[in-house]
């Protein structure tokens, strides 16, 4: 596992770290090169979930993807629904239903506090603060159950349709997710107390993971940590999609760049959200879900791109006129981000390594793909 | 090695970008045509310009002036295809200063699958080249490290390729509840008849 | 070290009390009496499910015309066509389930016109043996009453307009349900003064329609669409059993 370089020995080594270390939450390695327990290098192994996603898809007709994609990551299935979905729209330039957008906007909110709520657990889990892990999975289950009103699954939802949404939000729902909204924002406050004024948490987040806006922007990273970064890009603000340009909300941006400014972005946006799935029930207006879709598809392309809840997401849908296509490419938020830890982990400590990789927000199925 | 002290940069402030200072589509898709007048570039809706056929001879040039002058500091995706005759690499390079996003597409001869890096202009682009060498064999000149990642080590063939095949379902003997067949190796130079994953 | 939060580091009361009090509320809350766990004793309690969970499949055999529209949208092909007994020695053509393939996306109750596939709300469907999981048409079959969305069949409609008359929904269709019918007036003179073809439209014997929409996909230029329509006429199961039973008869001869 180790080998000594031949002018020290035992002066700098490399340790693996993974596939199987409680820190990975998933089949990943991350060789470190360590001086001591300085971090002079490291390099991210992955490709041990690798489905040949993209190779599945030139294989099945278009509506049959759509389960395909829930697949890609089980944490935020609806998200990548709705980026292929909008995709397969582009192309074949059709205009989706007003209705039907509100109620994606609903749906992906939802889903974009699940997300978050289950990357807060895991994190805390690798700080060691087992009590929040009970907490956050407690009120992720109030946001599976709502959209398991809404489309009737609980992780896979296969919800989003080429065109609009399947069905229509159940009668009572407005209702339960306001009470659900108020409840949750209520018990946000006490993460706060529970998890920020730990005097251990703020020293192994504080300072810790730096990386310069420069970086960032220029190694493709997105998402949580380009706005801690103090760069302003969110997608739903910055290249409006689906009927985010409606809504009034903020752009959750820190200044530190370090870990700790990575989690107060990411308890940011689940306030934000909670604000737009408010605006988006309250404004939501009447008609049907879904439009009318050719059934025959032009030999064109189509992309799309979207906030997924860890970064910039990104579907390249490209047809030849048949009812399959022959070209889907993902840009998967995670894939970059990863290859972006070298420059984060360089000069840290081995024991910062679960803290700052932890606050990327890894995702094997839709980095492998 | 001590542990970094963090300098906060001084001369980056990004909190107006995308804000103030957006150039318009017109204004960017002009500059590029009088800079290069034998490329066609178009606008194709609000935020999103085309490229579609930029040569190989002076892509790597092109590129460089998209992001040094033009301001497309964020490379979005780029992959590649294989388009039964030729190759092709396509890149998806997006500006958040200006809030548009091009497509550059890139034809490649189908003898000589190769074509400039553009991961020194681009970090973002490392490992999607790597990928794109990984399941198409296209070769990047002058990519810092151009080896497998998804695809274990030592893998000899390239998946995404329209010649290889995928092997068939599993044809169920449904009257005698199942017994399906073992499953097989799949490999490339396997002599068996592949049929088309969906039957 | 640097301070990356502008908030303040507060007093003890804050810093130690106050996550002790939530920890301490929380406890008493789900514990003592009144209060609601946040956990189920899971073999003894059962989650409570929504009505349109995506659970175990069913099919309702009374229903299913044997269309193939499922067998054709499943993206795993974990649907496969054959013909089983409906009970009264009548034989129908239905399909046969490999449940260990099924992903639970529910694309064919979707396309199903005849509601004859029903998610149930079942979810517990572990077994030792993954060849447990291959149904025949009658052993996962449901009562009528457990499956209980009955909608109107959709039949296919035709806009005239983006219609050439160019028949490939005849050819398509299985049933001979569609006959091309020349519309009279409709020909138009050619150069030479002679008349030409005249234009014909789809004409749809709706009583013998399954509701497959082959047609639909068949069609080059969108002009049909299935729609639901209540025909007071239709039976559409009798009729199909009758045609079953012919092909039944064939494939013996």
């Amino acid at each position: 596992m180790t080998t000594g370089s031949s002018v020290m020995p035992m002066a700098e080594m490399w340790i693996n770290m993974g596939p199987q270390h409680p820190f990975t939450h998933g089949l990943w390695t991350l060789k470190v090169k360590v001086d001591g327990e300085t971090i002079v290098d490291a390099e991210p192994v992955i490709g041990y979930l690798h489905r040949g996603f993209e190779k599945l898809c030139e294989n099945r007709t278009y509506p049959q993807i759509v389960p395909i994609c829930d697949r890609l990551c089980y944490v935020a299935s609806m998200s990548w629904d709705h980026v292929y979905v909008s995709a397969v729209e582009n192309m074949l330039g059709i205009a989706v239903p007003a209705r039907a957008e509100y109620i994606r906007v609903v749906a992906l909110e939802i889903q974009r506090i699940a997300s978050h709520l289950v990357w807060l657990a895991s994190f805390m889990t690798d700080l060691g603060n087992l009590t929040a892990f009970l907490y956050a999975m407690r009120e992720r289950e109030m946001f599976i159950d709502m959209l398991q009103a809404l489309c009737g699954a609980r992780l896979t939802y296969n919800y989003p349709r080429i065109g609009g949404v399947s069905q229509d939000i159940p009668k009572n729902f407005a209702h339960q997710c306001l009470k659900q909204l108020d409840l949750f924002e209520k018990r946000l406050r006490e993460y706060e107390y529970l998890i920020e004024e730990s005097e251990v948490f703020r020293i192994r987040t504080q300072g810790v993971g730096y990386l310069r806006p420069s970086d960032a922007i220029n190694l493709g990273v997105t998402g949580p940590p380009l706005r801690a970064a103090g760069v302003p890009v969110d997608l739903r603000t910055h290249d409006p999609y689906s009927a985010y340009a409606d809504f009034d909300f903020n752009v959750c941006v820190e200044k530190e760049s370090d870990v700790f400014a990575r989690y107060r972005v990411r308890i940011n946006e689940m306030r934000e959200g909670c604000s737009l799935i408010r605006q988006a029930l309250k404004k939501m207006p009447a008609g049907p879900v879904i439009g009318k879709v050719p059934r025959h598809i032009p030999k064109a392309d189509g992309w799309a791109r979207t906030e997924d809840p860890r970064g910039e997401a990104f579907f390249y849908v490209q047809g030849d006129g048949t009812d399959r296509p022959y070209r889907v490419k993902i840009r998967s938020p995670i894939f970059v981000t990863v290859s972006a830890a070298p420059v984060m982990l360089r000069g840290y400590k081995l024991a910062d390594v679960p803290s700052i990789m932890g606050s990327l927000d890894m995702c094997l199925g839709e980095s492998d793909r | 090695m001590s542990t970094p002290t963090i300098v906060a940069a001084k001369n980056e402030n990004y909190s107006e970008l995308g804000r103030t200072g957006v150039r318009s589509m017109e204004t960017i898709a002009g500059e590029i045509k009088s800079a290069f007048p034998d490329i066609d570039v178009r606008i194709k809706t609000t935020h999103r310009l085309e490229a579609n056929k930029v040569p190989r001879e002076i892509f790597l040039q092109f590129c460089t002036y998209l992001k040094e002058k033009q301001g497309f500091d964020h490379l979005t995706c780029m992959g590649g295809n294989d388009l039964r005759r030729s190759w092709e690499v396509f890149y998806h390079i997006s500006s958040y200063g200006n809030r548009c996003l091009i497509q550059i597409r890139c034809e490649l001869p189908r003898n000589d699958p190769s074509v400039e890096s553009v991961s020194l202009l681009w970090g973002g682009a490392n490992w999607h080249e790597r990928e794109t060498y990984d399941m198409y064999g296209i070769v990047f000149k002058n990519h810092p490290k151009l080896e497998r990642v998804l695809t274990p080590e030592g893998t000899d063939f390239f998946p995404f390729r329209k010649d290889f095949k995928l092997m068939d379902h599993w044809k169920i003997d449904w009257e005698n509840k199942g017994r399906r067949p073992p499953p097989q190796a799949l490999s490339s130079d396997d002599n068996r008849k592949f049929g088309d994953a969906d039957g | 070290m640097a301070q990356s939060s502008n908030r303040k580091r507060i007093g003890l009361m804050d810093y130690a009390f106050k996550p002790m009090w939530i920890s301490l509320r929380t406890l008493i809350r789900t514990s003592f009496a009144g209060g609601r766990p946040n956990t189920i004793l899971y073999p003894e309690e059962k989650m409570e499910m929504a009505d349109d969970f995506r659970g175990e499949l069913g099919l309702v055999m009374e229903r299913c015309v044997g269309c193939e529209s499922c067998a054709r949208v499943c993206p795993n092909k974990c649907l496969d066509m054959m013909l089983d007994g409906a009970g009264e020695g009548v034989n129908k053509w239905m399909p046969a389930l490999d449940m260990a393939q099924c992903m639970f996306c529910g694309l064919c109750v979707e396309v199903c016109p005849s509601t004859a596939l029903h998610m149930t709300n079942r979810y517990e469907t572990a077994t030792t043996d993954r060849n447990d999981k291959i149904f025949k048409p009658h052993e996962w079959a449901i009562k009528p009453e457990e499956a209980p969305d009955q909608r109107p069949f959709p039949y296919p409609e035709l806009y005239e307009i983006n219609c050439t008359g160019c028949g490939a929904c005849d050819r398509a269709c299985p049933h001979e349900v569609i006959d091309m019918v020349s519309i009279p007036g409709t020909a138009k003179k050619r150069p030479n003064g002679s008349l030409g073809p005249e234009k014909k439209l789809p004409m749809f014997n709706y009583e013998l329609c399954v509701s497959c929409a082959l047609c639909v996909d068949a069609c080059p230029f969108d002009a049909l669409e299935m729609l639901p329509r209540a025909t007071s006429a239709s039976d559409p199961v009798v009729q199909i059993d009758g045609a079953v039973q012919h092909e039944k008869q064939e494939a013996e001869v």
